[in-house]
């Protein structure tokens, strides 16, 4: 990916996103999730992903689920009630962010004179 | 292809070696590892120990040791030093917003009796938190004597426990003088402590929550 800081911001509302649609998820899964979509443009690291995972979780839009998954444990995350208004609110905010960079770098033609 | 036993173990010691001990970021690290070495081993047909190295070595920034934000004498990884400054962040926001409507209401009083009579109800409300949040931080204390795992909040909750003994020496002597001269800084102080028992009880009731879903499986 040529500039990740573009997404920097943007993380916690794709973790949230794909909570939204897949419901819980891990870790590793949702690294591999984003990879594949943007179809390997975007590659999240771990450092940004578990800091991510942790503050959402301390601020009570994620929770916690545990499960033995072979021979060790996984951690699965999944969106609270909270988190699931929170989410909506945030979708809305990042497509108009979107919405707005989509006009700064395209302007539509002035056809007022 | 699933990774042995034997495996898995020699993961979980780099990681205590590393100093990921705390079993609520060790588990979830561990998978992850386990999970991508899984893959590219698949993927790439390569032995365990190749893949192992590689996989490390992408770990490397986040087992970096980071001096700790509150502690000066402590050091953790990269890792788990973000989870513990999130905690200490959240509680700094809120103990100041505490302490900003606490003052704010403090102006709303006009006479001196009615600033007087505010001041020891806030006084009477921490007493009393304070005798609810020992009782209850030190029946977490004694559940913890049983469990096994330990965590970031177990850590914050021990390191908290003991300054709040230290707290019960304070409140509970009267011969030291609890100086109300400066009304404002002293709602203040009374608000951040508050904020400071609550966040104890909070950071044990997590480890309990976390020890019970680790438990179950």
């Amino acid at each position: 990916m040529k500039n990740s800081q573009l997404y920097k911001g943007s993380l916690n509302t794709i973790i949230m996103k794909l909570l939204e649609e897949n419901g819980k998820m891990y870790g590793y899964e949702i690294t591999q999730k984003v990879k594949s979509i943007t179809e390997g443009e975007l590659n999240i690291t771990e450092g940004a992903l578990y800091p991510a995972l942790h503050k959402l979780e301390a601020e009570g839009i994620l929770d916690v689920e545990i499960a033995k998954v072979d021979n060790r444990m996984r951690k699965y995350y999944k969106l609270t009630e909270a988190g699931e208004k929170e989410t909506i609110n945030r979708l809305s905010e990042l497509e108009d962010f979107i919405r707005n960079m989509q006009n700064l770098v395209n302007p539509k033609p002035n056809l007022e004179f | 292809m699933q990774l042995t036993a034997e495996q898995i173990e020699c993961i979980n010691q780099t990681l205590i070696g590393k100093g990921i001990k705390f079993d609520d970021i060790k588990l979830e690290v561990l998978d992850h590892i386990a999970t991508e070495i899984e893959n590219e081993m698949e993927a790439t047909a390569k032995d365990f120990e190749v893949v192992y190295n590689e996989v490390l070595k992408n770990w490397s920034e986040e087992f970096k040791l980071t001096k700790d934000f509150f502690s000066l004498q402590s050091t953790y990884p990269k890792l788990v030093h973000s989870k513990l400054k999130n905690q200490l962040r959240s509680e700094i926001v809120l103990a100041l917003t505490s302490s900003l409507l606490l003052i704010i209401g403090l102006q709303f009083v006009d006479d001196t009796e009615g600033k007087l009579q505010y001041l020891k109800l806030v006084n009477d409300v921490l007493f009393y938190t304070y005798c609810t949040t020992a009782a209850v931080a030190l029946l977490i204390k004694l559940w913890n004597l049983k469990s096994k795992t330990t965590t970031t909040y177990k850590h914050l909750f021990d390191s908290r426990f003991t300054l709040l003994i230290i707290f019960l020496s304070i409140i509970i002597n009267s011969s030291v003088p609890h100086d109300q001269t400066n009304q404002n800084l002293f709602v203040a102080t009374i608000s951040c402590f508050f904020v400071f028992l609550l966040s104890t009880i909070y950071v044990g009731m997590k480890h309990i929550q976390f020890q019970r879903k680790f438990s179950i499986q």
